[in-house]
């Protein structure tokens, strides 16, 4: 009986802090060396992928707290402006709170379309913000290219972060 | 009694007026934390030294699956390309052949002209060969997170890979040396045209091609120019090879890096002690 208890509790805190624990790695993914060389290392914003990807499927698990973690983290980590992270973050948690009903039990298809979108706006924003803050515009390309990784790799990544779940969190909780 | 209860219902109210403008006061949050990074706030340095302390072991667990791709994709790439690589490596031994003969030429003439005009060298440099550990390449910073340990590393430090600078530190975190490189948008250093002399800031913009500024209208900057550290900041010893001018587009002179920013494993934080030099030579004038 004790035992069974146990076994709840430590599958109720996976399930509670799963979002934000995948989340975090994905942020941490961001600055993975991978020696590579390749689209001169160039990566999409998992953080940013990760944070849509919750907001819209788990929102009771993942709030403006988890938000503002990543947004810090990010901030910690960054070689760039602190809090430039956060802000995007919280752009997207203000988007997706208004979006979010009109999102939901939509084909794929409108959301892989939807996170283009709002990426887009995001970024752009984020651009912006940076532009004030280095009293100078900043290259465009990589910008659009970190942005169409991110587009591209949306579905694999979404796919992942249900299939972890999927693993951790019992059908009959789904 | 009265007194109490007024003071918990105005807590109260403070609380949801608060949780109203929670999201609002996040937003200025993240506004004051920009400024403060402008300001190079000591409190922001100790937040990212806690935040590094614990994110930065995870990064080198993520790792290995990195690794493993790219072990596999290297592997792939090199038996593509490798009757191209043998051709292009025999002749460059070739010509490295021939440069090694002019080298021993020029290590001579260089050492009898040392000794006659009583030339005293730089001293003895200090370094720390740390391992890169995380990387940061976006359209908004370019950086290196490097494991040092407990070796002693300064702010400013000279960071060299194969000889050539890519970048300073930054920072030092518990065990760790955050690296700006020269591509990012806050790295700015004075260089050098070798054959010409010309002086001028090598400034990133976070491509992969730092801009030469600050240049004279009338200079003769030709593509191919070796670009080497000028020295006069003071924080740079002069003449550390950099790269090469890749192309000039409407005055917007390109360089491109010696180093392979994109294949960094391993770099150099060079302590040349500048600081102190200036330091001592204020204090004899003294």
């Amino acid at each position: 009986m004790i035992e069974d208890d146990w076994q709840d509790n430590a599958t109720s805190l996976i399930e509670r802090l799963l979002p934000l624990t995948l989340a975090t790695i994905c942020l941490l993914l961001e600055y993975v060396p991978i020696y590579i060389g390749i689209f001169n290392n160039i990566r999409p914003d998992f953080g940013l992928i990760a944070i849509y990807f919750w907001l819209l499927n788990r929102a009771d698990l993942f709030d403006l707290k988890s938000v503002v973690f990543i947004g810090l983290l990010d901030g910690i980590l960054s070689a760039s402006a602190f809090g430039l992270g956060l802000f995007g973050y919280l752009l997207m948690y203000v988007l997706m709170v208004n979006l979010r009903k009109f999102l939901n039990g939509r084909s794929f298809l409108v959301i892989w379309y939807s996170f283009m979108a709002l990426s887009l706006i995001i970024l752009l924003v984020k651009w912006l913000v940076a532009a004030v803050y280095y009293g100078q515009f900043l290259p465009l390309t990589p910008l659009m290219f970190s942005y169409l990784q991110g587009v591209a790799l949306y579905p694999l990544v979404s796919m992942l972060l249900i299939m972890t779940q999927n693993i951790f969190v019992q059908d009959d909780e789904l | 009694m009265k007194r109490r209860r007024s003071l918990f219902l105005h807590l109260t109210q403070l609380k949801i007026l608060l949780k109203k403008f929670t999201l609002a006061t996040m937003f200025v949050l993240s506004l004051i934390l920009m400024l403060m990074s402008k300001n190079q706030s000591g409190l922001l340095d100790y937040a990212a030294s806690g935040g590094t302390f614990v994110a930065a072991p995870i990064i080198r667990v993520l790792v290995w699956p990195a690794k493993m791709i790219t072990k596999g994709y290297e592997y792939v790439h090199n038996l593509w390309y490798i009757q191209q690589d043998n051709e292009l490596l025999r002749a460059e031994n070739e010509a490295l052949h021939k440069l090694q003969d002019r080298y021993k030429a020029l290590e001579i003439e260089n050492k009898l002209l040392t000794d006659l005009l009583n030339y005293v060298s730089l001293p003895n440099v200090g370094f720390v060969s740390a391992r890169m550990v995380a990387e940061e390449n976006n359209a908004f910073s370019h950086a290196i997170v490097a494991y040092v340990g407990d070796k002693k590393v300064n702010k400013g430090d000279v960071v060299l890979v194969n000889s050539s600078v890519v970048g300073r530190v930054d920072k030092k975190i518990n065990n760790y040396a955050k690296v700006i490189l020269l591509t990012d948008i806050s790295s700015k250093i004075p260089v050098i045209i070798e054959n010409t002399r010309i002086r001028g800031i090598l400034k990133g913009d976070n491509t992969s091609y730092p801009k030469l500024v600050f240049t004279p209208l009338d200079a003769e900057i030709s593509v191919g120019d070796r670009i080497v550290t000028s020295g006069v900041s003071g924080v740079f010893p002069a003449g550390l090879p950099i790269g090469y001018v890749s192309s000039i587009v409407k005055n917007e002179i390109k360089v491109k890096l010696f180093a392979s920013l994109e294949k960094l494993e391993y770099v150099k934080i060079v302590n040349y002690d500048i600081g102190g030099l200036l330091e001592e030579d204020v204090d004899d004038r003294r």
